[in-house]
């Protein structure tokens, strides 16, 4: 036992206390980590505190409002004391349509390629246009949708709509008769009795585009054009309109702005499919339309779910898009109109805090921007749970 | 079946079926692109029939001579070929002499067109939009010349293409919808617009490299590259001239009720956009981080953890007006519990700085700043989060397994780890907090005119005062002259002008962002 | 803390494993002091019970090494004489570990504390992405040794030890991550010397290594050994023969009652009687490579 060169290593007798640690750096790790905890619960804070400012208000509004004037009534006009809600949420769900209806295609349609098709090259000049736009500030949006949009697109549109819609069917129609006529042409194993019919069915569907096309004509020459009506008969000649704005370039602008958001979670959702149902489609011969198609897209489905409600989320809350673009300054008529001036939710509540830096008006003005927002809260929290489902259906699957 | 083991069962039978599918003629599917490609062709024919008769109509510089009916004729039965070749009529296959005559008439004719104006002498022509297409078929067709089997175009020079064609498409629209005179001539350019569209959609899928469903998502990417494209265009033309011509006034200006004041300027929005940064900066970026640590770091997998996270994660989906709404409510309104608050803060600072912070019932840029700095805070804990969670766990064992203690482990592994993605989480948050504007309007930012303080610099009490009285910043400065650009129309360009700038902060610090976090995931790797 | 003596190692060759009757009274495992001591331990993940029954004693100046088939549990136990499972969320141990005397799950007990006495070395290298200097000094740096002089001095002591000082002596502020692995590990061993631990726990250090960087390490484990108490697990029979004083043998047996299979301790002895004439069925099976 004596050749123990070990013994000056052993460390005297241990005791518990020996292994507790110094009190001062215990003590200093709990103070760290209250720290932390405390900057953790601020956002629990936050939360308390937006749901107690909104239904503060908002519960004066509710308890005090005469609940005739919130419904039916010719429209929003607050510091008048007309507080007709369904006109808000009416535009709020204009906007919100048209909006998806432009950045639910191009979105998606921008995720799709950039996940499955683009090459690397292209992938690195490309993403960072979404990333660009994704940064762009909505006021700009705004600037672009009234001062662009608006004159070039929809009020262009607006007038003409239904004339380019017909010619448009005319055009295919004449195609679809066109192919059929040729793949029938080429079928030789008809017989003469055949042959006749198709002539004759030839000849009826000609006739038919034709009247078709004559009929679109004359509904653009024969109507007159009512002043003050925007979705009226077409023109002839563009009369200049006053640059106002509409509910359809204020929706444009905020679909142009939602499509990065949908493009991203999308491509999340896509990215989170495994390449190994990829490489199996692939090995079973299919192209790679077919397999993005059948197997990629099918099997993401939670998450584009989840894109479009982030984005209809994300629509809903647009603020100052509309307030500039929208067309209606401090108060708007009712109107189911894309092509009408309007107020959304959320313009409706930035227009009642502009123009002097307190919100003045009669009786329950204040209180009914809180109602409002009350409203607004309650919609997106619901779409933002609801997408959180889905996106943790796509990460349960994987 | 490989497939149906991955639990993709119904998949793979679906697989299987479209795959038997794609092979045969006369299927529904075959048919149905057929007949969107010959109605395409078609529209394209009468498309460009229409144009050139309306713009003969208007004697535009288009149409005189016989060159462009000349060149719209080729281009027509360059249409009909596709057709025909879309339909069969021409026989199956790829060949040589139809790529060439293809190409060579799209060349041709665009090139005449394109030398007519240069010959002309006249530069300003929207006809030099086909320079792009023309450059690009020339080089399809020397491709083409090179490999008697023709390989596939470089997937860019597709991009290229069908950009070029997109815009060319829409420049063209947008020609003919701004020529008023001519007899519904604007619809016809519409149609035309949307013809060249598909016939580009149409040659892509002649050229049997793409597919109808590939061109198609590419064109959803490429609309909204053209969206981008004209936005910024747009923006920027409309707000140049302004800044061209007084760069140094419009910079040190301040807020006015005529547009052609001379002292019409962004600076009290550059001030107070400034500010409202200093303050997400002070507040925000501590507080998120340090909640994010905690989240990642320190909380244990209870419920209350859950909680937190759903808290976060819902507050970050709040639309921005609300935060305004809370901001109105806690600093400009108040009920007694926050006028309590206000009065301490007020006394504290009083007695430090001898200037109040707060004003009650007023709006302030405090208000603004610390309203921003609690709409941006759920975003940096997200981010900040996601940077610790990637910090891989066998760096803090090795820590751990030295003795660390917590703190320790975070202090000097994770945070250094994170450091470039919460670098970019923040950098990207604060650029967001520079461009809302809704949340400021609500707490009372001023969009008309706004009393020009003397300076910030000129002196202690002069500088610290700021923070109680009212402010704006520059979306607010943009907003306020937008809406009065209905009246004033002078204020447009105006407005467009401090689009640029704020555009200019903006996309700087995105960029910057995205760079350091390719610049740190290349160094990782 | 005590301090490390610098020793220059001349000669790496390495140890014979002797016949326990040429072993000096003074070097025989049953003598030696008994730095843990296991009664009874089980590990639980939640309501997964890990590995069960655990009884063992680990002697200093010994290596003592744990193997068995994967999934059995090794990695688990040797984790939690350094407290180390306390990382993971749900991991509880029922039973007693003792550290020289100490119940080291005793509430008092800081796991702080217990990781520098005890330190690890861990399957994969896991360097900081630091210079090679400041991941020795990590240790000594956050045991509050401030001054440059004395690290500098425990860092060439540290790497010394590690038989790693003459290939990094110029280099000691590059980037710890551009060495090869072998090298890493090395660094992660001199990391753990450098704050004079009492026992070193190594858990399968040289898996993620060739052979030849193994064979540098098993010479480096014969040198620790003298100054430290090593436990190793390990997958590679051989390496522990080669290198341990004692081996613990740990199989998983399907539980009938919870329907889980849980890793317990077979059978504990001198390495040499293990692999020569193991005393319970299933190691002889596992040792002569019936099965595992």
């Amino acid at each position: 036992m004596t050749d123990f060169s070990l013994s000056d290593v052993v460390p005297p007798a241990l005791t518990t206390d020996a292994l507790a640690g110094p009190r001062a750096r215990l003590r200093k790790e709990a103070v760290i980590r209250g720290v932390f905890f405390a900057a953790a619960l601020v956002s629990v804070l936050i939360s308390v505190l937006i749901i107690f400012s909104l239904i503060k208000e908002a519960w004066t509004f509710i308890t005090q409002v005469d609940w005739g004037v919130t419904w039916g009534e010719v429209g929003w006009f607050p510091r008048r004391g007309l507080y007709d809600v369904p006109t808000l949420l009416v535009s709020s769900i204009i906007v919100t349509v048209v909006a998806m209806l432009v950045a639910g295609p191009l979105g998606l349609g921008a995720a799709v390629y950039l996940s499955e098709y683009a090459s690397r090259r292209t992938r690195a000049i490309l993403k960072p246009v979404l990333e660009v736009l994704a940064g762009v500030p909505s006021v700009v949006l705004g600037f672009f949708a009234l001062f662009f949009i608006s004159p070039n697109l929809v009020e262009k549109i607006g007038r003409n709509g239904w004339l380019i819609i017909g010619y448009t069917i005319t055009a295919f129609a004449v195609a679809g008769v066109a192919v059929w006529a040729l793949r029938a042409w080429r079928d030789s194993s008809a017989d003469s009795v055949t042959i006749f019919k198709r002539v004759i069915g030839l000849i009826v569907m000609i006739a038919l585009v034709l009247v078709l096309f004559l009929w679109v004509n004359s509904v653009a020459k024969d109507c007159t054009p009512v002043p003050g009506d925007i979705a009226a008969c077409p023109s002839d000649s563009a009369f200049t309109v006053k640059r106002s704005g509409q509910l359809a370039a204020a929706a444009i602008g905020v679909g142009i702005l939602t499509i990065p958001l949908v493009a991203s979670v999308a491509e999340d959702a896509l990215a989170s499919v495994p390449r190994q149902l990829r490489e199996a489609s692939a090995g079973l011969g299919a192209r790679k339309a077919t397999t993005t198609r059948q197997v990629v897209l099918p099997a993401a489905v939670s998450g584009i779910v989840a894109a479009f409600i982030i984005g209809i989320s994300r629509a809903l809350g647009e603020t100052m898009v509309v307030f500039m673009a929208g067309g209606a300054a401090d108060a708007a008529r009712f109107t189911s109109s894309p092509f009408d001036g309007g107020l959304t939710m959320t313009a409706g509540m930035a227009s009642l805090a502009t123009g002097t830096d307190s919100v003045v008006g009669e009786g329950l003005t204040f209180q009914s921007l809180y109602f409002v927002g009350l409203l607004l809260f309650l919609l997106t929290l619901v779409l933002n749970v609801l997408a959180g489902r889905f996106v943790a259906r796509v990460r349960e699957r994987y | 079946m490989a497939l149906s083991t991955l639990g993709g069962g119904d998949i793979s039978a679906r697989v299987e079926q479209t795959i038997q599918r794609r092979g045969s003629d006369g299927t529904p599917l075959a048919t149905l692109w057929t007949t969107l490609a010959a109605g395409g062709a078609v529209l394209a024919i009468i498309a460009m029939f229409a144009t050139w008769y309306a713009a003969a109509r208007t004697a535009n510089a288009l149409a005189s001579g016989w060159l462009p009916p000349f060149a719209l004729v080729l281009i027509v039965i360059a249409g009909l070929a596709l057709v025909a070749k879309q339909l069969g009529v021409l026989g199956q296959g790829r060949r040589i002499s139809s790529d060439l005559f293809v190409y060579g008439v799209g060349i041709i004719s665009s090139g005449a067109l394109i030398l007519r104006q240069v010959a002309k002498g006249d530069l300003n022509n929207m006809v030099y939009v086909l320079v792009l297409p023309l450059v690009f078929l020339l080089v399809a067709l020397v491709r083409s010349l090179r490999n008697p089997i023709s390989k596939p175009m470089l997937e860019l020079e597709q991009v290229a293409l069908g950009i070029a064609s997109i815009g060319t498409a829409l420049i063209i629209v947008k020609r003919l919808i701004d020529s008023e005179h001519a007899a519904g001539g604007w619809v016809w350019g519409l149609l035309a617009g949307l013809a060249v569209i598909i016939a580009a959609l149409v040659a892509c899928q002649y050229l049997g490299i793409l597919s109808m469903f590939q061109v198609m998502l590419f064109g959803a990417l490429a609309l909204s590259t053209i969206i981008l494209i004209v936005l910024l265009v747009q923006v920027i033309g409309d707000g140049w001239p302004v800044l061209s011509e007084r760069l140094g006034d419009f910079w040190s200006g301040t807020l006015r009720s005529r547009s052609t004041d001379d002292r019409l300027g962004i600076s009290q929005g550059i001030i107070g956009s400034f500010w409202i940064a200093v303050f997400v900066v002070v507040i925000a970026f501590p507080i998120g981080i340090a909640a994010a640590v905690y989240l990642e770091e320190y909380a244990p997998r209870n419920w209350f953890t859950n909680v937190l996270d759903i808290v976060v994660r819902n507050l970050a989906g709040v639309p921005s007006v609300v935060y305004g709404l809370l901001g109105l409510f806690l600093f400009v309104k108040g009920t007694a519990i926050t006028h309590w608050f206000i009065d301490r803060i007020n006394s504290f600072w009083m007695s430090t700085f001898d200037s109040s912070l707060i004003e009650k019932g007023q709006s302030t840029l405090f208000a603004g700043g610390v309203t921003l700095a609690i709409l941006v805070l759920p975003i940096v804990i997200i981010t900040a989060a996601e940077a610790v969670r990637a910090v891989p766990q066998s760096l803090r064992e090795g820590a751990f397994g030295v003795g660390a203690t917590k703190w320790e482990v975070i202090r000097s592994q994770v945070l250094p780890f994170a450091a470039p993605g919460i670098l970019t989480g923040t950098l990207l948050a604060l650029s967001r907090a520079v461009g809302e504007a809704a949340p400021l309007i609500l707490v009372g930012a001023i969009t008309g005119r706004l009393a020009p303080r003397d300076s910030m610099f000129s002196g202690m009490e002069d500088f610290l005062g700021q923070f109680a009285d009212r402010f704006t910043a520059m979306p607010i400065v943009i907003v306020g002259w937008v809406r009065n650009a209905g009246i004033d129309e002078g204020f447009g360009p105006a407005a467009g002008a401090a689009i640029v700038v704020l555009l200019v902060f903006v996309i700087m610090m995105n960029s910057v962002a995205v760079l350091l976090r390719n610049y740190f995931e290349k160094k990782r790797a | 803390m005590s301090t490390v003596t610098p020793t220059t190692p001349t000669d790496t060759t390495k140890d014979v494993a002797l016949s326990i009757d040429e072993v000096p009274t003074a070097k025989r495992p049953e003598s030696a002091e008994i730095v843990f001591e296991t009664k009874d331990l089980s590990v639980y993940y939640s309501a997964f019970r890990a590995v069960r029954d655990v009884n063992l004693d680990v002697r200093q100046g010994q290596i003592t090494a744990l193997i068995g088939p994967s999934g059995c549990g090794k990695s688990t136990v040797l984790r939690s004489f350094n407290r180390m499972n306390d990382l993971i969320p749900g991991a509880r141990v029922e039973g007693s570990l003792r550290y020289r005397g100490i119940d080291l799950y005793d509430p008092k007990v800081d796991p702080v504390e217990v990781r520098r006495r005890i330190g690890m070395v861990f399957q994969k290298p896991n360097p900081f992405p630091k210079s090679i200097f400041d991941n020795v000094a990590y240790g000594p740096r956050i045991a509050g040794i401030k001054k440059k002089g004395e690290l500098t001095d425990i860092v060439e002591a540290s790497l010394q030890r590690a038989a790693l000082w003459d290939e990094v002596k110029d280099r000691l502020s590059a980037s710890a991550t551009g060495m090869s692995g072998g090298q890493q590990q090395r660094l992660c061993i001199a990391r753990a010397i450098a704050s004079s631990p009492d026992v070193l726990l190594m858990d399968e250090p040289c898996s993620a290594l060739d052979p030849i960087a193994t064979a540098r390490i098993e010479e480096l484990m014969a040198e620790l050994k003298h100054d430290y108490t090593i436990m190793i697990v390990t997958h590679n029979m051989q390496q522990a023969a080669r290198v341990s004083d004692r081996t613990a043998f740990f199989t998983a047996e399907l539980d009938s009652q919870t329907d889980q299979r849980t890793g317990l301790l077979v059978e504990y002895d001198a390495t040499t009687t293990i692999f020569s004439n193991p005393a319970d069925e299933r190691t002889e099976n596992y040792i002569t490579g019936r099965f595992g």
